[in-house]
């Protein structure tokens, strides 16, 4: 019997002898042989000195249910076999074996690494909070904990991934949140059969309705205050570790062109914001392709004033309007994939000087015309007005066909490439809710959540798209009431 | 009899006022005038108003009929009255006028493209590319996605409306006068030829298992009703005004060379907007018919409406191909009218009272 534990120490060493750092720390304590193990680089080397080691030489009567009960730590575990005890110790937990006992110990003195909270980047703000989540999980949870104080939030755990484990939580607001949305999540969590998951957005891609589509269906956001808002809506959060960006769902179309400053600024001035990030983005998928329509096949639609600059400037310029623009548009999104690879600093200067640069030598060279490079400069910030970096980069993507389309059929290409587009939004769906939603299927107490903004005491229903099971915020009544002039 | 849609595949009732309304919209409005002027005169717009009341009369019929027994769809309904053979060969009948009805409106929408913006382009790939529009959109999306796109191009186009006031600045009203001297004969020719305008309303019949509350099909459908019988009479009524009486009997498409004249600072040919435009007001057309017609189908053969989704594109495409010229083109889209003014402005009378007797009958059996 004694020696079947001894060995128990040594499976262990066994399991983990690959690491170097791994160190088996023994300590002869009131005659009994008692065994520390751990991984020296993921532990808090203080923590282990005084509240593990100092604390089992401090003992008069050593055991393994004395020292569960009395180590002065948070996370303490009673382990049955080697392999959940070398799993422990993988996540920078310490075991504990002594002679003569069977089960083995361990406590918690990990010491994770990550870097401090910071400022948003990839969603920045104006007003409201400025804080974006970090890759910790724990530290995650923290940060919604300490925006939602509300006792029905749940933060339920679950494991995804067979090779290496990911702890995701699923978070919603038990009394608000559509109990199938909450079903259906869990279940495709829980069905996942895949060996990792290195990102949220990779578990968002993991998650989607219709992987045959280039429109997201998950809104991935690094905002606190934005996560909080949607909660409180009806949706849902997943969270993912080692991940700096949370999975909102169900997701609708018009969600990717809100940000969380439509709520703060005042509603005239949101509502007008709002509409100008729509016409944007409307002109940054449309701009090329009409010129490219037009120029091709129908230039009487363009007034006579306006055609004698369009032809001058467009004289000099040898190809048809299709490749000049394909050649302009692809010179932009080169720029931008530029600057995004390159280091902050230089990235916008490349970006910046590469722009004028390159777009004068282009029209000097009789490549384009000027007005092309209006309409493409126009619609690359189009594109960037949407919120939502995912959204932002479909949007560049989608006017490439339809400039084709325009190129092969001129305005009724244009209108073939919207009907497709209707109707394959039409057809979209996100956790299995219409994506087009509340535009159709119509729901006017939500137009004021997706597309307009009005005065506060209008928001007294939460959005019907998310199907809250309990709708009422505050009452309309109270807030409607009249006052007479004197009163 | 087929299965009633369970609750996640039906609609809600206000849908019904658009369904009806953008299945009768097409290409009809674009060209009226001219066709019923020639018939009625200065009197045409009284026809469309009478062809209009006549429909409201329909609609009215059509949903009694469909209250009458359990049976919600015209299909099931013929099976019950006639039988098994007889009525699936009425059924039959039916699912080819959807069919012609189907490639009617492909022709007429890809004939007015081309000859107003594409001459070159052959006419059979324009047909085609309508063609693999409806089957990529009924192929996985269904009723739903029937009823949304009528929603959302019905507010995607009927600005255009706004746009019909602009000729108005050179109306001359006297050409509506004198009232009335149009013969009682001149004037049912008149709503003769205005019928093919107006149909569509006939898919009522099918999409009426398709609603939620069946109370308030009826409501909605008048209403969608009324709305095209006001646009395509004041449409008549500004043409009448703006042409002289012998430019309108030459004038094949009256609405689009009204809007020759619109102009904004920024859109010269405003005509060159709309032809394109059109698509979205055709394309519930489109997707309603070959819906119905893979409904009938599926009543029929006992198929998938999917895999008939194809054999029906295959088989307009097959139909629209035959077809060279502008002439025949037009006696086609003249024969359908005149099989859907008898299917859709005649025959639910007659059904109505076959119905009504069948379930006396069947009552007193028992």
């Amino acid at each position: 019997m004694w020696f079947s534990k001894k060995n128990r120490v040594d499976e262990v060493v066994k399991q983990l002898a690959h690491s170097p750092d791994f160190m088996c720390r023994r300590i002869e304590c009131k005659g009994k042989a008692v065994s520390v193990l751990f991984l020296s680089n993921l532990i808090n080397h203080a923590h282990l000195q005084q509240n593990v080691l100092a604390f089992i030489h401090e003992q008069e009567h050593i055991s393994i249910e004395q020292l569960a009960s009395c180590l002065p730590l948070g996370a303490v575990r009673i382990c049955e076999t080697e392999q959940e005890m070398a799993s422990y110790i993988r996540d920078g937990w310490a075991g504990i074996y002594i002679e003569k006992e069977k089960r083995g110990l361990v406590v918690n003195i990990a010491e994770k690494v990550e870097r401090s909270l910071e400022k948003a980047e990839t969603e920045s703000l104006v007003l409201g909070p400025k804080m974006s989540f970090t890759e910790s999980i724990d530290t995650n949870i923290r940060i919604l904990r300490q925006n939602i104080t509300d006792q029905k939030l749940v933060t339920e755990k679950m494991t995804i991934g067979v090779r290496n484990p990911l702890d995701v939580r699923v978070v919603y607001i038990e009394d608000i949140a559509d109990q199938t949305n909450v079903q259906t999540v869990k279940q495709r969590l829980a069905e996942l059969r895949i060996d990792e998951v290195i990102d949220s957005s990779v578990l968002a891609q993991l998650l989607d309705d219709h992987a045959y589509t280039i429109f997201p269906q998950y809104l991935l956001t690094e905002l606190p205050d934005r996560l909080a808002y949607s909660l409180l809506k009806g949706r849902i959060g997943i969270f993912v570790d080692r991940s700096p960006t949370v999975i909102i769902c169900p997701t609708t179309f018009f969600s990717f062109f809100e940000t969380t400053e439509d709520i703060y600024l005042r509603w005239t001035m949101s509502t007008v914001l709002r509409a100008v990030r729509m016409l944007g983005i409307f002109a940054s998928i449309f701009l090329s392709p009409l010129y490219v329509a037009v120029i091709t096949y129908h230039y009487e639609v363009i007034p006579s004033a306006l055609l004698l600059t369009i032809g001058e400037s467009r004289s000099r310029v040898p190809f048809p309007p299709v490749i000049e623009a394909l050649f302009l548009e692809f010179m932009i999104e080169l720029l931008r994939e530029a600057g995004a690879r390159l280091p902050t600093k230089v990235g916008q200067t490349m970006g910046i000087v590469g722009g004028i640069v390159l777009g004068q030598a282009a029209v000097d060279a009789g490549f384009t015309s000027n007005v092309l490079i209006i309409i493409v400069a126009l619609s690359a910030l189009g594109s960037f007005t949407a919120p939502s970096y995912e959204m932002g980069a479909t949007i560049r993507i989608l006017r490439f066909p339809i400039i084709l389309l325009a190129a092969l059929w001129g305005l009724v290409g244009i209108f073939i490439g919207v009907s497709l587009l209707l109707i394959h939004l039409l057809k979209l769906t996100s956790l299995g809710r219409p994506y087009l939603s509340p535009v159709y299927p119509f729901r006017l107490a939500d137009i004021k959540y997706a597309l307009i903004r009005l005065p506060q005491k209008f928001y007294s229903e939460r959005p019907k798209t998310n199907r809250p099971q309990n709708s009422r915020r505050f009452s309309w009544r109270e807030a409607m009431k009249r006052k007479d002039l004197d009163e | 009899m087929m299965k009633t849609p369970n609750e996640r595949l039906s609609v809600n009732a206000y849908l019904v006022f658009f369904l009806v309304h953008t299945a009768q919209m097409g290409l009809g409005i674009v060209g009226v005038q001219r066709v019923i002027f020639v018939e009625a005169r200065q009197d045409a717009w009284i026809a469309v108003l009478i062809s209009g009341l006549w429909i409201h009369l329909i609609v009215f019929v059509i949903c009694q009929t469909l209250k009458l027994s359990e049976h919600d769809n015209i299909f099931s309904l013929h099976t019950f009255v006639y039988g098994r053979v007889l009525g699936w060969i009425v059924n039959a009948a039916i699912v080819a006028y959807f069919l012609m009805a189907y490639t009617s409106i492909l022709l007429g929408y890809v004939e007015m493209a081309l000859t107003w913006m594409y001459p070159d382009f052959p006419l059979w790939g324009g047909a085609l590319i309508l063609v693999l529009l409806t089957v990529y959109a009924l192929y996985g999306g269904g009723f739903r996605l029937v009823a949304g796109i009528s929603f959302l191009t019905f507010f995607m186009t009927i600005w255009i409306v706004v746009v019909v006031f602009q000729p108005l600045k050179y109306a001359e009203w006297i050409h509506l006068l004198p009232i009335l001297e149009a013969t009682p004969k001149q004037m049912m020719n008149g709503v003769l030829k205005t019928s093919y305008t107006m149909l569509g309303f006939e898919v009522l019949y099918i999409i009426y298992p398709f609603v939620k509350e069946k109370e308030r099909v009826h409501r909605y459908a008048q209403l969608g009703v009324l709305l095209t019988t006001f646009l395509v009479a004041a449409v008549t009524v500004v043409a009448i005004a703006f042409f002289s009486p012998k430019q309108l009997d030459v004038t094949i498409w009256a609405s689009l060379s009204m809007f020759t004249i619109v102009k904004f600072s920024f859109i010269e040919r405003f005509e060159y907007i709309v032809i394109p435009l059109w698509l979205l007001v055709i394309l519930p057309n489109l997707l309603l018919f070959m819906w119905a017609m893979t409904r009938g189908g599926k009543a029929l053969f006992r198929v998938k409406q999917k895999y008939l989704l194809f054999v029906f594109g295959c088989l307009s495409f097959f139909v629209a191909t035959l077809f060279k010229q502008r002439a025949t083109i037009n006696e086609f889209i003249d024969q359908v009218g005149w099989y859907g003014f008898w299917l859709s402005f005649v025959y639910p009378f007659f059904l109505y009272v076959f119905v009504r007797m069948k379930t006396w009958a069947k009552g007193s059996a028992k």
